[in-house]
């Protein structure tokens, strides 16, 4: 890239964090600067002076005491409270729709149920075709689905030569068993369907090799295989075969993000620096605001995490991340939201204003002021720290104020 | 009862060395940030807030230069900062904190003042 280009991208980037009333004249000033410093006989690292326009503009942002640009959507109560829920319902629709999604959604509606089933007197958890067929007939009724499946050693064609793999052989029903979808061949034609461990089954099979019934009907009666099976009840008992439950090597999604969403939310708050009496005046109708926006929140931050983790073919195990930093942020939004409301009537505070010169702080109050634009009260937000005013403080206008509000 | 801000009562100013160096750069000629980058030798993000601030407390004001002159030298208008009345008694106080102040920053003679 053209380094003038790319410095004055840098700047176009930074310009970005600057309130909009003084963007044009922040990005004059430095396109102007930039122009000098090209020029400079002593070799300044420009870009080293281009990044420092982020600091400046961060500067500006955090300084800008103009009103949130969200307000709109979630100055009332009821207006926040809709909101949330409309962008959690969405979040969740986009999650049945991510096919990913929706099974790491539903997996816990079938866990550990699969299972393999082996005969006690034999040290191999293989069992003959024959006997199979034995068991079927014996538990009919017991599984949702029963099918057997014969690892062979075949020469396969890759792209990197003949190999040998081994092959499970078996019929479509296996598929809906472990209900994994199978793109379905010619009628009669075998499928030979790729391996991809998620499921720890013995034998270390590289593929599967989809058959007719009949043509697994008629191998020997001697072959060795697998018997899998669903069950159709959580356990089942017998002398004759042992049940082993295999482990589904499928993510196990809602246990995990049950644990690690409230942890962050916890962690955001035992780490936010609550800024005095004001958001901790707990009254019944805050209470109960705020515990609607967490319940509200929480599934935006599961199924908004699930839908971002879910854009492959699977879900990746960073979700847990995504849902933990997802958990922090919104966590603390909940927490600067709920400062930043009356607390009479829970709508935003408006109309800041700057109070006091930071240069001159000895004993003197400087932040920013807000305003119930009810006339319910001032809330005043120290800028700097101090013990005299190391919190924000909310005052309440008594009935002689009413004739200065709507 | 609004909150009453006394300017009056904040006469004795608390500068850190760093706008005060900045205050003291601008002051003796060097009126644009990488100007006042060059002589303090800070790095430009910390010498642009610094001087946002320093304007936002009335202590150093900007203004564009005129579009003619810029014009005429073949570049495009640079921002000038120059001290206020406020700046400058901040300045002379820090100047009573800082002593070696005055030696780091010689005054510059030329065109940039």
């Amino acid at each position: 890239m053209n380094p003038a280009r790319f410095h004055l991208a840098i700047l176009r980037s930074a310009a970005l964090l600057v309130p909009e009333a003084q963007r044009t004249d922040w990005l004059a000033e430095w396109r102007s600067e930039l122009w000098h410093v090209r020029r400079d006989p002593h070799g300044v690292n420009v870009t080293a002076f281009c990044m420092g326009a982020f600091r400046d503009a961060f500067w500006l942002w955090r300084d800008d005491p103009s009103p949130e640009r969200y307000a709109p959507f979630v100055e009332s109560p009821a207006r926040c409270l809709s909101w949330l829920a409309a962008i959690g319902a969405f979040c969740f629709v986009v999650a049945l729709l991510l096919p990913a999604a929706r099974h790491g959604l539903l997996y816990s509606q079938f866990p550990g149920n699969l299972v393999l089933l082996t005969s006690p007197d034999r040290n191999s958890s293989s069992i003959s075709r024959e006997r199979f067929e034995a068991l079927k007939a014996h538990y009919d009724g017991q599984f949702t689905g029963l099918v057997f499946c014969a690892p062979v050693r075949m020469p396969v064609d890759t792209p990197r030569g003949k190999r040998m793999l081994s092959v499970a052989r078996s019929t479509r029903e296996l598929f809906r068993l472990l209900k994994i979808r199978v793109a379905r061949g010619n009628s009669g034609t075998p499928v030979l369907v790729l391996a991809d461990n998620r499921w720890d089954l013995p034998a270390g099979v590289d593929a599967w090799l989809i058959e007719d019934a009949s043509a697994i009907a008629a191998l020997p009666a001697h072959t060795e295989g697998f018997a899998l099976g669903r069950l159709r009840y959580t356990s089942l008992r017998d002398k004759q075969f042992h049940f082993v439950r295999i482990a589904e090597r499928s993510f196990e999604l809602l246990p995990s993000l049950a644990i690690v969403l409230p942890m962050g939310m916890l962690l955001a708050i035992l780490t936010s620096d609550l800024p005095g009496s004001h958001p901790l005046r707990v009254g019944p109708r805050r209470g109960l605001f705020l515990a609607a926006k967490i319940l509200l929140v929480l599934p935006i931050v599961l199924f908004g995490s699930l839908d971002l983790a879910s854009l492959g073919s699977s879900v990746s195990p960073v979700v847990l991340d995504i849902v933990f930093f997802g958990s922090l942020f919104a966590a603390r939004w909940i927490l600067a939201d709920q400062c930043k409301r009356c607390p009479v009537c829970l709508r935003l505070l408006a109309n800041p204003v700057r109070m006091g010169e930071p240069s001159r702080i000895l004993l003197e109050w400087h932040g920013t002021e807000l305003m119930c634009l009810r006339g319910h009260g001032l809330l005043y937000v120290p800028e700097w720290p101090a013990i005299w005013s190391g919190r924000q403080r909310w005052m309440d206008l008594g009935p002689s104020w009413d004739g200065f509000f709507p | 009862m609004l909150h009453r801000y006394n300017a009056g009562m904040a006469t004795e100013l608390k500068l850190s060395h760093t706008a005060a160096m900045i205050l003291k750069a601008i002051e003796a000629g060097h009126v644009y940030g990488f100007g006042v980058m060059e002589v303090t030798g800070l790095p430009s993000g910390t010498v642009y807030p610094a001087m946002r601030r320093l304007e936002r407390d009335s202590l150093i004001r900007s203004r564009w230069e005129k579009q003619s002159i810029a014009d005429a030298e073949q570049r495009p208008p640079r921002k000038y900062y120059t001290l206020t009345a406020s700046g400058r008694t901040t300045l002379e106080a820090a100047e009573k904190r800082y002593p070696l102040l005055a030696k780091l920053m010689p005054a510059i003679v030329g065109p940039e003042a």
